[in-house]
């Protein structure tokens, strides 16, 4: 198994994926980023990524369909929303749809980072896990 | 005509119903989808309160300021909304954000199950299971958010005028029955209504104003307001903040006039580990509560070197501007931060919360730097001296905890007592019920053996007895007259102490 997690960010906002890419590659991540969801899942129907990270208010295609698209096509991804318009009702409907974790926007890349680290726990990752550690300890 | 709340859950079928009584009456329309909006517009990210709701938020979210900040502009918002005309407003809980303005009509919705279930299903496309178990987790979160803002309970009827029952009556025929209702005299504008609604929305925008001022963001701060005149009370250890609050303030609609005030009841509480969940600070609380008070945290660790830095303070919030500009992705400064400041910062939070705090900072180094860092500028109204020399053992630790008692009350000025005697003082048990019993028994003794044995006592006090034995006298009122007013004085403070007055 490659020891580097795979992970998707895509959102709308193009500073979004400029800021969360270094810091989630400093982890062990390898990260391709998209402001837009057709391509993204292009790139999700061709290759499998571990994470998704996906903002949900988006136009065209909303975070909750991304999230469906990429649990119909790999079932075992984790799906992490993110979104600063964030209610109850989206975060209990998108946990309901398999999200693995919801994150209200503003977030500092620490708190994205513990919850990659969580995930990728849950895939067997444990390098990104200790990387994860290493980085706040 | 009255502002009229609609309350429901989502999916309940309130939106429509408000949205139909708003057409049929010709009032405006307003959303909690709206309030959110403005608040977001302002840099108040209402996301990380709703999602607290759901999980257990990040240590570093300090929710109870943004919690004041969210309501605030939703009070701000609906008073507007409604100073322009008649409203009619859908949200949650509303209703909770005007107290003492009568001119409100409040409706709990009760939604009709098989229908709601039918709009999540048609709404999310989940499944008819997944969606009942969808419907249970948001009705405890939107509980929990109620709780959490309002400190109220969403079911307790008595916070409503009318319940709207939609298994029984038609949204139609509801939003008719509703016109009728807004119709009565009962909720009609009065005088002091209007006045109490200007008062609220003078002090939600005075509240606003010093939220979004980086200068007094994380100020500990009470705001109130009295026919046009704000008062703002700043804690004694935030003296800096009193220059800056009429400039902040100077522009401010309806103020006749700004007065800044030092609160005045304070209570310090010197600790070397703070946690939330701690019984000491539910009691510290409760003391806080009944005094009217505010608590300042000072967290003291004597083992440590003088130098040693403070706790890190809060947070004050991102401008509005500055999300935008980093897409809500703050920049990754890697916090490192003990558990245990962790747990001070969340005590303080939850003081915040309570509307108790009186601020935080942290000491170092023997009881001298312990006692300079108690500003002696402030009059405090308690001391208490919490878990201190942890490293210790326990003999020791005892003994130096209670040498450090006597040098602070030597010293600071104030009472100060043990924060273990805290609870003692104002728990309300079995014992203190023996004590109350025991003291009742024994007052109704005394004044039943005064009042059957009258002839006895007027003979000791001046009858011929007294005549014979003139020392009886005193020697009967040395006895009695204390045994009663120490009875009395036990009774009493029991009593008062089970009211919660003491």
């Amino acid at each position: 198994m490659n020891d580097r997690l795979q992970v998707l960010v895509l959102d709308d906002e193009p500073i979004v994926g400029k800021r969360l890419q270094p810091a989630l590659a400093k982890v062990g991540c390898d990260v391709e980023v998209f402001d837009a969801p057709r391509p993204a899942l292009e790139r999700v129907a061709a290759k499998r990524f571990n994470v998704v990270v996906t903002d949900i208010r988006m136009d065209d295609v909303d975070g909750i369909e991304v999230l469906e698209k990429v649990l119909e096509q790999w079932p075992e991804t984790k799906v992490i929303m993110i979104t600063g318009y964030a209610t109850v009702e989206l975060a209990r409907e998108a946990m309901a749809k398999g999200a693995f974790d919801f994150i209200a926007k503003p977030f500092k890349p620490q708190e994205l980072r513990d919850v990659i680290a969580k995930a990728a726990e849950a895939l067997g990752f444990a390098a990104i896990s200790r990387a994860v550690e290493g980085v706040t300890s | 005509m009255p502002i009229i709340f609609i309350c429901s859950v989502p999916f309940g079928g309130g939106e429509r119903l408000a949205r139909s009584l708003a057409d049929k009456l010709g009032y405006a329309y307003l959303s909690r989808e709206d309030v959110v909006a403005r608040a977001n517009d302002c840099g108040i990210p209402v996301g990380k309160l709703e999602v607290a709701m759901v999980k257990k938020p990040a240590w570093r979210e300090r929710l109870g300021r943004l919690k004041e900040r969210y309501l605030a502009v939703a009070t701000s918002t609906i008073c507007e909304k409604a100073a322009a005309g008649n409203l009619v407003y859908y949200g949650r809980s509303g209703h909770f954000l005007l107290p003492g303005v009568t001119h409100v009509l409040r409706v709990r919705v009760i939604p009709e199950p098989s229908q709601r279930l039918d709009t999540v299903v048609q709404r999310t496309k989940l499944s008819r299971e997944r969606a009942v178990g969808f419907l249970d987790e948001i009705d405890a979160d939107i509980r929990a958010w109620v709780q959490f803002v309002h400190g109220a309970q969403m079911d307790d009827l008595h916070r409503y005028d009318f319940v709207v029952n939609l298994e029984n009556i038609s949204i139609e025929n509801a939003a008719v029955a509703l016109c009728g209702i807004a119709d009565l005299p009962d909720f009609r504008p009065t005088p002091a209504s209007r006045r109490a609604m200007d008062e609220r929305l003078l002090q939600a925008r005075a509240r606003i104003k010093l939220a979004l001022d980086e200068r007094t963001a994380d100020g500990d701060l009470t705001v109130r307001s009295n026919d046009g005149v704000v008062t703002i009370t700043y804690m004694p250890s935030q003296a800096s903040l009193a220059p800056v609050i009429p400039e902040i303030l100077r522009d401010l609609p309806g103020c006749r006039e700004l007065r800044c005030t030092v609160a005045t009841t304070n209570v310090l509480w010197i600790q070397e580990e703070f946690r939330a969940d701690a019984e000491t600070l539910a009691q510290v609380n409760e003391l806080a509560r009944r005094w009217g008070a505010a608590v300042e945290l000072l967290r003291y660790r004597p083992d440590e070197p003088e130098e040693a830095p403070c706790a890190p303070v809060p947070q004050a919030p991102v401008p509005a501007a500055k999300l935008a500009a980093d897409g809500g992705v703050e920049d990754d400064v890697v916090e490192i931060v003990a558990a245990s400041d962790r747990a001070f910062h969340d005590t303080l939070d939850t003081l915040v919360q309570a509307g108790r705090s009186g601020g935080g900072h942290a000491v170092a180094g023997s009881r001298e730097r312990l006692l300079s860092a108690i500003n002696p500028a402030i009059q405090y109204s308690l001391v208490l001296v919490g878990d201190v020399y942890l490293k210790k053992g326990s003999a020791a630790r005892t003994r130096m905890t209670r040498e450090l008692t006597q040098f602070l009350a030597e010293h600071a000025r104030a009472p100060v007592i043990p924060a273990a005697d805290l609870g003692a003082k104002l728990r309300f048990g079995p014992a203190q019920v023996a004590k109350l019993a025991t003291t009742v028994v024994l007052t109704a003794a005394l004044y039943a053996l005064v009042f059957t044995h009258q002839d006895l006592l007027l003979d000791v006090l001046g009858g011929p007895f007294h005549n014979l034995h003139p020392w009886g006298a005193v020697l009967l009122v040395a006895v009695l007259a204390p045994l009663a007013a120490g009875l009395n004085a036990g009774v009493t403070s029991s009593v008062l102490r089970l009211l919660k007055l003491d």
